[in-house]
């Protein structure tokens, strides 16, 4: 068994292990009932399954310029899913749109709170849509 | 890059036919929820995850196929595939706080009553702009009245 042989087997089971995450994402979308637990279904594909695939798809290929190119993939993926869920959690949060008591501990609560306390406690002190 | 093109045979073709399939069921799901999705948040949770799992999907065909033309697109994805749902939270944010219970009361106020005084502003310009002398009803008679005296 040739190491070309390993790495096919190998793609495989990645390549495998990313679809069915892939899968798990669609029906945690179907079945979960707030946004916020189906970002929580929705960041598996977007991280770790399209990363298992994206190592599968270069096992398979085993090319010095398909793998850099597979690498820079992975990496902005990385990097750009995390702040598509962030401004989607926020503004899933500033919306009202979660149910308060799935929620264990509301710490943004507490902290707009206070915040809202130390900028002004009279009228116009409550202003979420300045940045954050 | 001719010699790498291994594309492996046999029973890997099986295989990638096995996780094309839960790709398809996967994007089924998610394009399901994109449709029935109650708001639109949950719409751009769906819109990520369907670019995520086209990638997937790209990824898999230039694996089985063995060749590289499809890997740019792959970047531009994984460039551009946050900016939809970034926008969509964005501007969800600033129309729902418009449609919460203390921000719509405030900007409710603040609008209305700048309204009111728009409005205040413009009748009080028309009346004064009346007084001034275009108001044609009432003083017409006197106004028009010199043009046929004076010739």
């Amino acid at each position: 068994m040739s190491w070309g042989e390993v790495a096919d087997a190998g793609g495989a089971l990645c390549m495998l292990a990313g679809a069915l995450l892939c899968l798990l994402a669609g029906i945690g979308l179907l079945r979960l009932p707030d946004v916020l637990s189906r970002m929580h279904a929705a960041t598996k594909p977007q991280s770790f399954g399209l990363l298992l695939v994206l190592i599968g798809a270069g096992l398979w290929l085993r090319s010095p310029i398909d793998l850099c190119t597979l690498l820079l993939v992975g990496l902005f993926q990385l990097l750009t899913s995390p702040v598509a869920a962030h401004m989607v959690g926020r503004a899933a949060y500033r919306t009202g749109r979660l149910d308060r008591e799935g929620l264990v501990r509301d710490e943004l609560a507490e902290a707009l709170r206070t915040a809202a306390a130390d900028r002004d406690p009279g009228d116009s002190g409550e202003n979420p849509r300045s940045t954050g | 890059m001719a010699v790498t093109a291994a594309a492996p045979s046999g029973a890997y073709e099986t295989v990638a036919a096995v996780i094309a399939a839960l790709l398809l069921a996967a994007g089924l799901m998610v394009t399901l929820r994109m449709a029935r999705g109650p708001s639109t948040l949950d719409r751009a949770v769906a819109l990520d995850v369907l670019v995520a799992v086209v990638m997937a999907g790209i990824a898999l065909q230039s694996a089985v196929r063995g060749n590289a033309f499809y890997l740019p697109v792959l970047l531009v994805l994984s460039f551009l595939g946050f900016t939809g749902s970034v926008g969509v939270a964005r501007f969800m944010a600033l129309r729902d706080e418009a449609g919460t219970e203390d921000v719509d009361v405030s900007e409710g106020t603040g609008e209305e009553s700048r309204g009111e005084q728009g409005t205040d502003q413009e009748s009080a310009g028309g009346q004064a702009g009346g007084a001034g002398g275009n108001s044609a009803p009432d003083d017409g008679p006197q106004r028009p009245g010199p043009p046929p005296e004076e010739p």
